[in-house]
């Protein structure tokens, strides 16, 4: 809609416009009235092409950008706000994580990142040579103040098989030295599709120290 | 609806029922800003999102005796021109991969003085994409100070202190942007720029 005082305004002012002696404010005044006035607009895109661009100041978003804009705000609010106390707790699903998803998340401690690793190299070597239970004499071996158990991380590409839990507790041997023992199980990949079967489980027990005889 | 000072006030203290109303009050502007540096809707999105999320983290260190909109402006600016310097060897490969536009080469805008308010629509729509085409020719700073000051109608000083740069440096910006999309205007779209050859 056009206003005819205004556009008599704009007209009176079209040559200061040009010549860039309008304050700021009448400027933006004349700018205003021509993105909304084709006359007008006109007018000034005689002088200046890229008036033409000026009605772009009116141009408002289309609702597939505005819908569900506040709680995409809010979500990341709520992530970014959410990060620090879930550093410092296992949640259930991190504890069933692949391998990938905790080392993407940088929240495995350099340690059991490097025994992880060292364990399923080892479990893929006895997986492959001995089918079945592979497990030290760990008679002299006096479990006392375990640790809770906890998760270690572990990726099925690697042992060629279906993970089930794993465990690592803090031992202390016969002639008071603290190892971890690290024990897993899996189920080869034709038991696994078969259904979980205990005769076809292998299971490994690690114990690392490097000074410990077996 | 509070004004606008005492919602930042309120966003201040951690009221998200304030900063709800403060996103619907700055939604639009920070969406069109961004999208006119960026040059992508859903990028201009994206940008605008990111921005609200880092207010949200900052607004409490807010000097209230400064102006809002310089203050939360230069948050859009600055994720808006980063993403634009990832996104400008792209926009820039197709841009000249062509002489003329397929989408509006052979189209002509005609504003004079018995337009339909319908074909304002269409011409805005046109003029978008136009846009869109001549400034992926501009630097990031010559395409956030057009937009800020040609588009948006922001002062030079604000821009100086959006972008930190110092105000002699805006309007030399701000010129070569204009010759550059006045040149861009008379090669691929002479239809727009004829008046102003006349």
């Amino acid at each position: 809609m056009t206003d005819k005082a205004a556009c008599d305004r704009f007209e009176r002012s079209l040559d200061a416009y040009l010549g860039d002696a309008l304050a700021h404010r009448e400027r933006e005044a004349a700018k205003r009235h021509a993105s909304s006035c084709p006359e007008c607009l006109a007018r000034l895109t005689r002088h200046d092409p890229l008036a033409r661009f000026l009605p772009l100041s009116l141009e408002t978003p289309s609702p597939r950008v505005t819908e569900g804009f506040w709680d995409a705000v809010r979500a990341g609010i709520e992530r970014d706000s959410g990060d620090a106390p879930r550093r410092d707790t296992v949640a259930p699903h991190r504890v069933s994580a692949g391998f990938r998803a905790a080392f993407r998340g940088r929240r495995m401690a350099p340690f059991a990142l490097a025994a992880s690793l060292l364990v399923m190299v080892l479990a893929a070597v006895f997986a492959a040579l001995a089918p079945g239970r592979i497990a030290p004499d760990t008679s002299h071996v006096s479990r006392v103040a375990p640790s809770p158990t906890r998760a270690v991380p572990w990726s099925p590409a690697v042992a060629g098989g279906s993970p089930l839990p794993q465990t690592v507790e803090n031992v202390r041997t016969e002639d008071e030295r603290d190892v971890q023992v690290y024990s897993m199980t899996w189920l080869d990949q034709d038991s696994a599709a078969a259904g979980h079967d205990p005769s076809q489980v292998t299971e490994l027990i690690l114990i690392v120290d490097a000074g410990l005889k077996l | 609806m509070l004004d606008e000072r005492a919602l930042i006030r309120l966003c201040r203290q951690g009221d998200q029922r304030s900063f709800e109303q403060l996103v619907a009050l700055k939604r639009d502007k920070a969406i069109r800003v961004a999208f006119n540096i960026v040059g992508d809707e859903d990028d201009a999105k994206d940008v605008a999102q990111q921005a609200f999320i880092r207010l949200w983290g900052a607004i409490r260190g807010y000097d209230e005796s400064m102006r809002f909109d310089p203050w939360f402006f230069k948050i859009v600016v600055n994720l808006a021109i980063d993403l634009y310097r990832r996104n400008q060897k792209r926009l820039q490969t197709i841009a000249e991969s062509s002489t003329a536009p397929p989408e509006a080469g052979g189209s002509s805008l005609d504003a004079g003085p018995s337009v339909p308010a319908a074909d304002v629509v269409f011409m805005r729509r046109e003029l978008r994409g136009i846009f869109n085409r001549l400034a992926a020719q501009l630097g990031p700073a010559q395409r956030a100070v057009f937009t800020l000051k040609e588009i948006e109608g922001v002062e030079t000083d604000e821009i100086a202190s959006i972008l930190g740069i110092r105000e002699s440096t805006v309007r030399n910006h701000l010129m070569q942007a204009r010759r550059i999309l006045r040149e861009g205007l008379r090669r691929w779209y002479p239809e727009y720029a004829k008046d102003f050859t006349r």
